[in-house]
């Protein structure tokens, strides 16, 4: 035993090294730092419509599609390249065109040197794309575009097309919640047109689109009028529902990208916008507010408008069954500060700050009464985790309503809304 | 091969027993064979001719004859090593004035002669007789002069030691702000004084041996008598009568023959060049040995605590003391991994660093040609090579060195894109953590285990460095040193202890000594503020009388 002893240690430790399997050293410099993914629709050829029903192309086609492609140079300019109609011999277009944008390393080294200033010198980022009809498929395939090995490690946003969204995210969410070195922090917006345009933009506060995205979609301390979400919530809510709220975003000029607003998903797919005022009802009903301004008509000249900062808000959704119907009662209470006025009204008066008090509750609740109306009665969709109470609270309940709940019980289920409004402070004026 | 290599250690240390065991692998000198054999003659001369025959034609022996009165007498010396003023005032000029004051006739029978000069003529301190040529051979070597009388079988061995000195001065390795300055010397009798000024306690004991075939060097074993577990003091004693050698030249030979495991790089064995730190250990309890021409005293038991703190650590606050030792702790982990850890994260794990700041380190390293780990193998070798040669070179021109090494070597590589700035910057960063360990020996062993990192991090990433931590944690918690084990206080846990750890309670709290080696005495103070403000100022006790 003693005389094998080295000899067993020394099998020991080679098999802890072999089978660990994490021998893939890849220098930091020799990887593509991909930082925003955009997924779209082909470019439908012309002879055809919509490959939207077809259960996609063979391998094989693919690759020799790729293979054709593979002549073109990764410039963004060329970017033609992949809108070029398939060979109509293959009949099928892909399903799926994914973008990546990943930064130039060069350039930023190039630029470092010369003093960070100057934006001068060659393009920083790279957008390059790639078809195909799974994911795995089109990374691979990006390989023949981008020499550097394409790293998600650091991405940022996944942008997903509305016309993709329209068929289901499902892939792509599995796409991008299995595959292991992507972190589950990134955000998910939709993209109101093409979702590669969005990538393209070369916004004139940071080096990269996905930078700028990822910043604007960060936090709600500004505006409710966005949704701040990344993929871990986005996770637990399609799996809870299949229901979520995304942000909007797009392209409105090359330098610029708007991301005010919010698409609507039911059961993994996308069926509508809603706009910002609704996207803020929509933050508030779930409490997800932590800033942003609303404005209110003085309630003594109404040609004047005062504008309110909310400064703190705390929102309880309770639940309970009347008569073997749900009923919900959204409350809460919000502080607020008036940072804005218009007219000549002195505030000094109790009883007209009352009355602004007044106006600006029935706002809030408006606005909430009006996103969660319009999703009970037009979307039809329950995207404020009211089935995920009743199936806590009342599981036998649930069991029964569960699978019509969108269809049926939740458009019939009785939500009140109840949100005081407290005003603070009025700044250094009154 | 591996086998036969086996074989051959064991056999060969088999033999060296057995041979041992007929005395035969270390025979001794042939002066102390024959000196054993021989004691003192009663004839003066054949005396002188013996003490010629062992010590040879070495000029530094000095034989002065002279006679007083009809009985001749003489004093054998080494030069240098000996204080002329002790040689004179005390040895000559009594027994010239000696010879002189007797009645002029009166004569001195040799044995008369020789009971006056060792109990009434010689005003010496130490003053011991010799009765064989090993006795007396060893002790003019050591510096003590004999003073032989014909007729005499003995001799009188006064103690005249007095030899080129360092002054004692501030130690250089382990400078404090706040503290004593004193320092370690070369000799062994400054080192136990200065330990004995501090602690004036009737129980320190001190126990010198020699150790060393030919140079017979004095090691001395110091403890307290009443706190140091005496089991701990035997062991000691035991383990240095294990040393069969035939010269100590410094500490660390004695360190590296009694330590427990001679094959970890990680010491096990405490050295320090401050009284204050050995002063502190012995009323702790542990033991420290002195040895003879080395200002490095070495103590036992130590953990790995002991090489992280500073004896200014007591000095400061304890709020100080603790914030010192929480950088020193992360220090030292700096020290040891961070090179690793860039290799790991800029090759197999860039999603683990911020995206800025992997983007800025891809940039840097853009017109790098090398692979991380190469880069940073080239440059914390320099970096060793550096240090190396700053250590070697003579003071002044170290500073060159220094600032060739850094400014020069370093920006140019990274304007030469040889290495990336934050290479640059983590071995800078490394550099200065791995001084910031108070104890050289374990300095050492971080700098070499740094490498290790630096070999799995390339090959396995921080997968590897994980590995590479459980097997140096498991190291760890199989080294012991003299019977404790070299993670505690946290393993086995002692909760007590942790109070002097990474955390550094008030002085006030520390009512025992360590719990984490036995000593007889465990009470060290009592808290008597509450006693004295009820009771008010003693105003006897500030008196001026």
């Amino acid at each position: 035993m003693k005389a094998i002893r080295p000899f067993l240690i020394l099998i020991f430790a080679a098999v802890i090294v072999i089978c660990a399997g994490c021998s893939n050293r890849v220098e930091i410099n020799d990887r593509s730092i991909v930082l925003g993914v955009a997924i779209d629709k082909p470019a439908a050829p012309e002879e055809e419509g919509q490959g939207k029903e077809q259960q996609g192309g063979t391998q094989t086609g693919n690759q020799q599609n790729q293979g054709e492609d593979s002549g073109s140079s990764p410039q963004k300019q060329e970017s033609e390249e992949f809108l070029r109609p398939e060979p109509p011999s293959e009949g099928k277009s892909p399903r799926y065109a994914m973008t990546i944008e990943t930064p130039i390393i060069k350039a930023l080294a190039g630029g470092g040197d010369g003093g960070g200033g100057g934006g001068g010198g060659g393009p920083k980022k790279l957008v390059v794309s790639a078809t195909g009809d799974t994911f795995w498929d089109i990374e691979r395939s990006l390989s023949i575009r981008i020499g550097r090995q394409d790293f998600y490690g650091h991405l940022k946003v996944l942008i997903i097309s509305e016309e993709v969204a329209r068929e289901g995210i499902l892939p792509v969410m599995d796409f991008f919640t299995r595959r292991r070195e992507i972190q589950q922090n990134i955000k998910l917006a939709i993209a109101n047109g093409e979702a590669r345009k969005v990538l393209e933009v070369e916004p004139p506060e940071e080096d990269f689109a996905a930078f700028y995205l990822d910043s604007m979609l960060q936090s709600l301390y500004r505006t409710s009028a966005k949704i701040n979400t990344d993929m871990l919530e986005i996770r637990r809510d399609l799996t809870d529902s299949g229901n979520v709220v995304l942000p909007r975003v797009r392209a409105s000029s090359p330098t610029e990208i708007v991301a005010g607003g919010a698409a609507l998903i039911k059961d993994w797919k996308f069926i509508g916008w809603l706009s910002e005022v609704e996207t803020s009802g929509y933050n508030i009903a779930r409490g997800n507010v932590t800033g942003g301004a609303i404005n209110i008509v003085d309630p003594k000249d109404p040609e004047g408008l005062i504008t309110v900062l909310l400064r703190g808000s705390q929102i309880k959704t309770s639940l309970e069954l009347v008569d073997q119907k749900p009923v919900y009662t959204i409350e809460g209470i919000s502080e607020w500060d008036i940072v804005e006025k218009g007219t000549e009204t002195m505030l000094w008066d109790t009883s007209y700050l009352a009355q602004v008090e007044k106006r600006l509750e029935m706002e809030v609740q408006r606005r909430v009464i009006h996103v969660i109306d319009k999703m009970q009665r037009e979307f039809k969709a329950d995207v404020f985790g009211f089935g995920g109470m009743l199936s806590q609270k009342h599981p036998d309940y649930w069991a029964k309503v569960k699978s019509q709940w969108d269809d049926k019980y939740f458009p019939e289920a009785e939500v009140y809304v109840k949100v005081t409004a407290d005003i603070r402070r009025t700044e250094t004026k009154t | 091969m591996f086998k036969k290599v086996l074989k051959k250690i064991f056999n060969s240390k088999a033999q060296k027993e057995q041979e041992q065991k007929q005395g035969e692998l270390f025979p001794e000198p042939l002066w102390r064979k024959q000196a054993k054999q021989m004691p003192l003659k009663k004839d003066l001369q054949s005396n002188l001719d013996t003490i010629h025959q062992i010590l040879g034609d070495s000029q530094d022996i000095i034989i002065r004859k002279m006679s007083v009165r009809s009985t001749h007498i003489a004093l054998v010396y080494l030069e240098g090593m000996v204080d002329y003023a002790v040689i004179n005032d005390f040895i000559l000029k009594p027994i010239v004035l000696e010879s002189r004051q007797a009645k002029p006739d009166k004569d001195f029978p040799p044995k008369e002669l020789y009971s006056r000069l060792l109990n009434h003529v010689t005003p010496a301190g130490e003053v011991v007789e010799a009765s064989d040529f090993d006795q007396l051979v060893f002790l003019v070597l050591t510096g003590i002069g004999a003073v032989l009388v014909d007729g005499q079988n003995k001799a009188i061995m006064v103690s005249a030691k007095g030899w080129p000195k360092r002054a004692v001065s501030e130690p250089d390795i382990e400078s404090v702000i706040r503290g004593p300055r004193e320092g370690f010397t070369e000799t062994l009798r400054v080192n136990t004084v200065l330990i004995r000024r501090r602690i004036r306690d009737p129980n320190l004991r001190i126990i010198t041996t020699q150790i060393g075939r030919r140079s017979k060097t004095d090691v001395a074993i110091a403890y307290i008598k009443g706190i140091a577990d005496p089991e701990l003091v035997d062991e000691v004693k035991k383990r240095l009568e294990t040393i069969d050698i035939d010269a100590i030249m410094e500490s660390a030979y004695v360190e590296q023959l009694i330590e427990d495991n001679w094959w970890s790089p990680f010491p096990t064995v405490q050295e320090t060049e401050r009284p204050d730190t050995v002063a502190a250990s012995l009323i702790e309890g542990r033991v420290a040995i002195i040895v003879d021409n080395t200002p490095f005293v070495l103590l036992v038991p130590a953990n790995i605590n002991m090489f992280m703190v500073s004896p200014e650590d007591a000095y400061v606050k304890w709020t100080a003391g603790t914030f010192v030792r929480f950088l020193r702790f992360g220090a030292n982990f700096i020290a040891m991994l961070l090179p690793g850890i860039y290799i790991a994260l800029t090759s197999f794990h860039p999603e683990m660093l911020p995206t800025g700041l992997a983007l800025s380190i891809a940039a840097t390293r853009e017109a790098v040609p090398f692979p991380a780990y190469m880069e940073a193998f080239l440059m914390e070798l320099s970096l060793e090579l550096l240090r190396e040669a700053g250590i070697r070179l003579p003071g002044p021109i170290s500073q060159t060195i220094g600032i060739v090494g850094a400014l020069v070597v370093g920006t140019a590589a990274v304007q030469a894109s040889l290495v990336s700035p934050v290479m640059v910057i983590v071995v800078a960063f490394t550099a200065i953590a791995a001084f910031s360990t108070p104890t050289v020996s374990f300095g050492f062993a971080i700098r070499q285990m740094r490498f290790m990192y630096m070999i799995l991090a390339t090959f396995l990433g921080l997968y590897g460095m994980m590995l590479g931590l459980l097997v140096l944690l498991g190291h760890f918690a199989c080294l012991k040193s003299f019977g404790m084990g070299y993670l505690e206080p946290f393993a086995p846990l002692s909760t007590s202890d942790l109070k002097d750890v990474m955390i550094r309670m008030p002085l006030l709290t520390m009512h025992n000594r360590p719990a984490s080696f036995g000593h007889s005495d465990d009470y060290r103070m009592e808290d008597r503020r509450q006693d004295d403000l009820q009771r008010g100022v003693d105003s006897d006790r500030y008196e001026s009388n």
